[in-house]
């Protein structure tokens, strides 16, 4: 724009002579003033709620006693987990068995049992029954040649591969027939 | 005359005292509003939103220098909001209209001064085709005389930008003149 | 000699005769946070023979007719045929437990059993402790524990499973000698008991008669001698006392004379009960919740164990507890809206004040 044009010139001084002019600023006052209270009343009344619910922070009886709660509460927390958190700890180096146990009568516990038998020179207090010696005897030896037999049997059946497969497939068929499976 | 001390005195709640800023504040808050949004009722909502924000405010306030910039600021902003809210007031009677208005208060001289309509049509038609920044440098420099300096704090651009927003605006004045006056 | 060989062949021949009726047997308690317990019973048998297959009087816990059963049977490779029980009962308190453990018609009823559970509030968590209890069977044994140490004691109380194991494991010698050293505490252990037991029971039945004051202190301060004595002569130890000469050791010429009904009848007590025939079985507790504690062995599928036999209970009761821990979410949110709420009063007086 040159300096030197007169009609902007013009134009320009006559608007800037021409202040806007406000009538009157009462409206403008009363305005501003409802405003700022009905924004100050909706202040308050949040402020006044807070005051309210924590109006206790200023009474020094009550703010100590409620933050030692606090603390105590805190405290009983972190020391009960912590007890937990050791036997819990404690527990997983507990030893873990890969089988299930079952309750048959471990050999040991028969030793212990012939060991005080034999301490006590008793029978077997309980369940007893009476025999004579000859057929004790006669037991005995049919038990001992039994025994003898059944390795006797064993071997043979272990130094034949086939004879082993057949006898082992008959029991198996008996079993099944037995079973009627 | 806005000082410090009476600033102070509004920041304790004084409503009396406030109304006394109120009353200082809303000629120039007003001008710039008026100037700006070329329309009276909703200038007079900007101001009273500026002494609203001023009274939330006026903690920040250290001086009376800074409380001019301050105001100025806030109400460039609620202006710019009041235009982004409503539409442009379409309220031009003709553009001849206005022109033969600006023709004959020219030839009339300087002594005559505009009514706020007749200011509103000649910068709403002055300012029709130029963006909000351009305009408000335009009313902020050539109406309200104030300093690229002081333009820069209030609208928040750079020194170099206002210079070029005005640039642009006087020349788009100026031709309009030139060309229609 | 032949009388003892012919006695330990008889006995043994009678154990396996008795034992082929004995199933298998594993209990497993659920607890529930209300103190009712479900109740499984599993039971496996090798008797072909179908009335004597589970009979009641077998069985190591107490079942009866009100029990869901179900039985199935498996064929291993060998086309053997194991038999297998399921029972299942929900208990709706412990005393309906122990209720049935004083009205047990089974292989263990001469034994007392008792069950236990209580809970205990504790703000945060609810905790909860079950027990099984088997009273001890002598009243003047001595504690296992005074005779092993931590290790060994370890050892002692564990499952079959487990001992086996380790015994077949990479520590192998280590876990055999331990087996080996336990063996022969254990021995020595009972061979105390014996001899305390017999003196505690002839002190009993003696009481009242003249210098019987006298008599039951010497008999307690010789307790070790006697012991020796008994290690000594393990072989000769019936006829040693068929003839008296024990007697006479313990109590002198004149008191054997005297005494000797009451020596004899302590005898038989102690042989009664050291020699109880309580059929083994194991147990399991699955508690509610978190476990917290224990004092079992915990299994592949992550359930508590027992071994019961009778050596655990033979000299102090053998209690099998668990304890778990469910937490009170209410208390949780409770204690933390109460902590916000303190905090948030302790920040707005810090900003008030600021």
């Amino acid at each position: 724009m040159e300096p030197g044009n007169e009609k902007y010139n013009k134009v320009l001084d006559l608007l800037r002579k021409s202040k806007p002019d406000l009538d009157s600023t009462d409206d403008i006052k009363r305005e501003v003033i409802k405003r700022i209270e009905r924004v100050n009343h909706s202040r308050l009344s949040l402020s006044d709620l807070v005051d309210f619910l924590f109006g206790w922070v200023y009474i020094q009886w009550v703010r100590r006693s409620l933050i030692t709660a606090s603390i105590a509460l805190v405290l009983v927390f972190i020391y009960q987990q912590s007890v937990i958190l050791k036997r819990i700890d404690y527990l997983s180096r507990q030893t873990i068995v890969t089988e299930r146990e079952n309750g048959s009568a471990p050999a040991d516990e028969v030793e212990k049992m012939f060991m005080v038998y034999r301490n006590s020179g008793r029978r077997f207090p309980t369940k007893n029954i009476t025999i004579s010696e000859k057929q004790m005897k006669e037991l005995i030896e049919s038990v001992n040649e039994l025994q003898l037999k059944y390795k006797d049997l064993e071997n043979l059946i272990q130094e034949d591969p086939e004879l082993k497969k057949m006898i082992e497939k008959k029991l198996i068929e008996n079993n099944r027939t037995k079973n009627n499976l | 005359m806005i000082d410090i001390q009476l600033i102070e005195e509004c920041r304790g709640g004084n409503f009396s005292n406030f109304r006394k800023l109120i009353e200082l504040t809303s000629p120039f808050a007003y001008s710039v509003a008026f100037r700006i949004l070329s329309n009276e009722d909703q200038a007079k909502d900007v101001v009273q939103e500026t002494m609203v924000t001023i009274w939330q405010k006026l903690k920040k306030i250290k001086s009376a220098e800074v409380y001019k910039t301050w105001t100025y600021r806030i109400v460039v902003n609620k202006c710019y909001d009041q235009m982004r809210k409503k539409k442009r007031n379409p309220e031009f009677v003709t553009d001849e209209q206005t022109w033969e208005l600006i023709s004959n208060r020219i030839s009339v001289g300087p002594s005559a001064a505009l009514e706020n309509s007749e200011i509103s049509k000649i910068i709403g038609l002055l300012t029709e085709r130029l963006s909000y920044k351009q305009k408000t440098v335009f009313v902020l420099s050539d109406l309200e005389g104030m300093s690229n300096d002081e333009i820069s704090e209030i609208t928040g651009i750079s020194k170099s930008a206002v210079k070029a927003n005005l640039y642009h605006a006087r020349k788009s004045i100026s031709e309009k003149v030139e060309k229609y006056l | 000699m032949k009388r003892r060989s012919i006695k330990l062949i008889v006995l043994f021949i009678l154990m396996l005769i008795v034992s082929c009726n004995d199933p298998e047997t594993v209990v497993t308690n659920y607890v529930h946070p209300d103190g009712s317990v479900t109740r499984k019973i599993e039971m496996k048998s090798i008797e072909g023979d179908i009335k004597k297959r589970f009979k009641i009087s077998n069985i190591q816990v107490p079942i009866d007719s009100n029990w869901t059963i179900r039985d199935s049977c498996t064929v291993d490779k060998k086309g053997d045929t194991t038999w297998i029980r399921r029972a299942e009962k929900v208990f709706k308190s412990i005393d309906e437990i122990n209720l049935t453990y004083k009205s047990d018609s089974g292989s263990n009823k001469d034994f007392s059993r008792n069950a236990g559970f209580n809970k205990r509030f504790k703000w945060f968590n609810k905790e909860f402790r079950f027990f099984e209890r088997v009273d001890k069977l002598l009243t003047f044994g001595y504690p296992v524990k005074d005779f092993l140490n931590n290790e060994e004691l370890r050892y002692f109380y564990s499952p079959e499973k487990l001992k086996e194991e380790n015994e077949n494991g990479p520590d192998s010698l280590k876990f055999k000698a331990l087996s080996d050293s336990v063996k022969h505490k254990t021995d020595k252990w009972t061979e105390k008991n014996l001899v305390s037991e017999w003196i505690g029971e002839f002190s009993k039945l003696a009481t009242g008669k003249t210098n019987n004051d006298m008599i039951i202190k010497s008999l307690r301060a010789r307790e070790d001698e006697f012991v020796k004595i008994i290690e000594k002569n393990d072989k000769q130890l019936d006829s040693l006392w068929k003839n008296g000469i024990l007697l006479r050791e313990f109590l002198g010429e004149e008191n054997a004379v005297k005494y000797k009904t009451e020596a004899d009848s302590a005898l038989s007590i102690v042989t009664k009960n050291m020699f109880a025939n309580f059929n083994n079985y194991s147990e399991r507790i699955v508690m509610p919740g978190k476990l917290i504690g224990t004092n079992g062995f915990i299994d592949s599928s992550h359930l508590l164990l027992w071994p019961v036999k009778s050596d655990y209970f033979m000299t102090e009761p053998y209690e099998m507890w668990a304890e778990s821990k469910i937490p009170n979410t209410w208390a949780w949110i409770v204690s933390g809206f109460f902590l916000a709420f303190v905090l948030t009063g302790v920040i707005v007086r810090i900003i008030k004040k600021g």
